[in-house]
């Protein structure tokens, strides 16, 4: 098949600074949740929105919900590829951050990637639960294999230009397949290993490099 | 169980485990800090996959969420041990409630002191500490069955109860974890008797928001060396 990331290298690949990229302090939309705060300051105690709705403030969540509702609904529209589902699901995200507000930890990531994860993994679930319930025709479990291929080919294609998309283009072609198809995609690295015909072994080093890579790429950590 | 739950990391990071894996991951997550470390370090990854395909959703689902928030509460924060515990009453049979023997302490500050272990076999069983009348317990789940847990204040003291968890090599106990923010604390260092455990250790002081048991050599750790064979939330 041909590749799920269909990046022109060429056409960003000359933007590229020398060192990290930093996701946050270089482009002041990606810090969603800390605008107005410089990235360094992340560890000072000023409490986000989130922060502020951990305490039961429902003003503060609902800026969160602003600032984030954009990351959490195109998370999950993009794995469960139907927006009337996708608004339900995200309703569930909403609910279950607001739940968990008073959980949240910034030493484990920031806002929107609390968000994000727990709206993938929502996503993932629900499609996961759709498949399993029809998963006794097997005949229809290939052809939503393949359906999802070419979907997973459109799902990368159309990226907002972004940091991370500028991180993805410097991955191999191979670790951007695997990493493109387990998020994107929705799917398990197993998933993966059988659609590639390649062996599983092979995608969770391939999943691992990416990520390790765009971490490093995007100066996620030191 | 999955020889090595490390390398899935990267994988569990993107939902990309299945069921089986992503719940025996879980399981090992909470005793691992070299997992958790490499985790956080890709949730801003995670965070950044996730804006390249923002898309706004419709009006409605706004004002669908925030005319829930009433009917939806929230959770009591980890950073006081105690509120795990409470939380425990929505999620699960309440068992154990370290939250009883805190509650004073931890209104503002989290103190984790430092558990005082003593190991050790003097005649005590299990019953013994599980009828102690401010006793609590868990059931720690493993892939054998059930070790059984009560842990007393009053008396310091934790026991164990499994009918089935097998005897070790000389040279190695059962090493019980106090498991709170994701790090583990020793909690007393058990013996096997023809392959059951029922036996207590002294225990002061412990916040604990799960419990695992590992196998130690006989002078027990600082950390868990192997993967938890039982593990429960509280």
């Amino acid at each position: 098949m041909t590749s799920p990331v269909a990046l022109e290298i060429g056409t960003f690949g000359v933007a590229w600074p020398p060192g990290p990229v930093s996701g946050h302090s270089e482009r002041g939309t990606v810090g969603v949740m800390t605008s107005g705060v410089p990235n360094r300051d992340r560890a000072t105690p000023c409490p986000s929105a989130i922060e502020r709705a951990g305490s039961g403030d429902r003003a503060a969540f609902a800026e969160f919900y602003d600032d984030v509702s954009p990351v959490v609904f195109g998370t999950v529209v993009r794995v469960v590829r139907n927006r009337a589902i996708a608004e339900e699901v995200t309703q569930d995200v909403f609910l279950e951050l607001w739940k968990q507000a008073p959980r949240y930890d910034r030493s484990k990531g920031s806002p929107k990637a609390w968000a994000a994860t727990v709206a993938h993994r929502r996503a993932v679930d629900r499609v996961r639960s759709e498949e399993s319930a029809r998963a006794r025709d097997v005949a229809d479990a290939n052809h939503r294999v393949a359906e999802r291929d070419v979907v997973v080919d459109e799902v990368t294609a159309d990226l907002e230009r972004s940091t991370v998309v500028d991180a993805l283009a410097l991955l191999s072609e191979a670790q951007r397949e695997a990493v493109g198809l387990a998020f994107y995609g929705g799917h398990t690295y197993r998933e993966v290993a059988a659609m590639l015909n390649v062996p599983e072994g092979t995608i969770k080093t391939r999943i691992r490099d990416g990520l390790s890579r765009l971490r490093q790429l995007m100066g996620a950590t030191p | 169980m999955t020889p090595d739950l490390h390398s899935l990391v990267a994988a569990y990071a993107l939902d990309a485990l299945d069921d089986d894996e992503r719940d025996a991951f879980e399981a090992h997550l909470p005793a691992c800090a070299t997992c958790q470390a490499e985790l956080a370090g890709y949730a801003d990854v995670v965070g950044e996959l996730a804006e390249a395909t923002a898309d706004r959703p419709s009006p409605d689902v706004r004002d669908s969420v925030l005319a829930r928030l009433d009917e939806t509460e929230q959770v009591r924060p980890t950073s006081m041990p105690t509120s795990a515990v409470a939380d425990l009453a929505d999620r699960r049979r309440r068992k154990l409630s370290i939250a009883n023997m805190l509650t004073a302490a931890a209104a503002a500050v989290i103190l984790i002191v430092g558990a005082v272990v003593m190991s050790g076999s003097d005649g005590d069983g299990y019953d013994d500490v599980a009828s102690a009348a401010d006793a609590v317990v868990a059931r720690l789940e493993g892939e054998r069955g059930a070790v059984e847990l009560a842990y007393s204040a009053d008396l310091d003291r934790v026991a164990l109860r499994g009918d089935d968890v097998g005897d070790l090599e000389p040279g190695l106990r059962y090493a019980l974890w106090a498991i709170a923010y994701g790090t583990p604390t020793p909690a007393g260092l058990f013996d096997t008797d023809d392959g059951a455990i029922d036996d207590t250790a002294e225990l002061t002081d412990v916040v604990a928001e799960a419990w695992g048991i590992t196998v130690e050599p006989e002078s027990g750790s600082d950390a868990p060396t192997t993967e938890i064979l039982y593990f429960a939330e509280t």
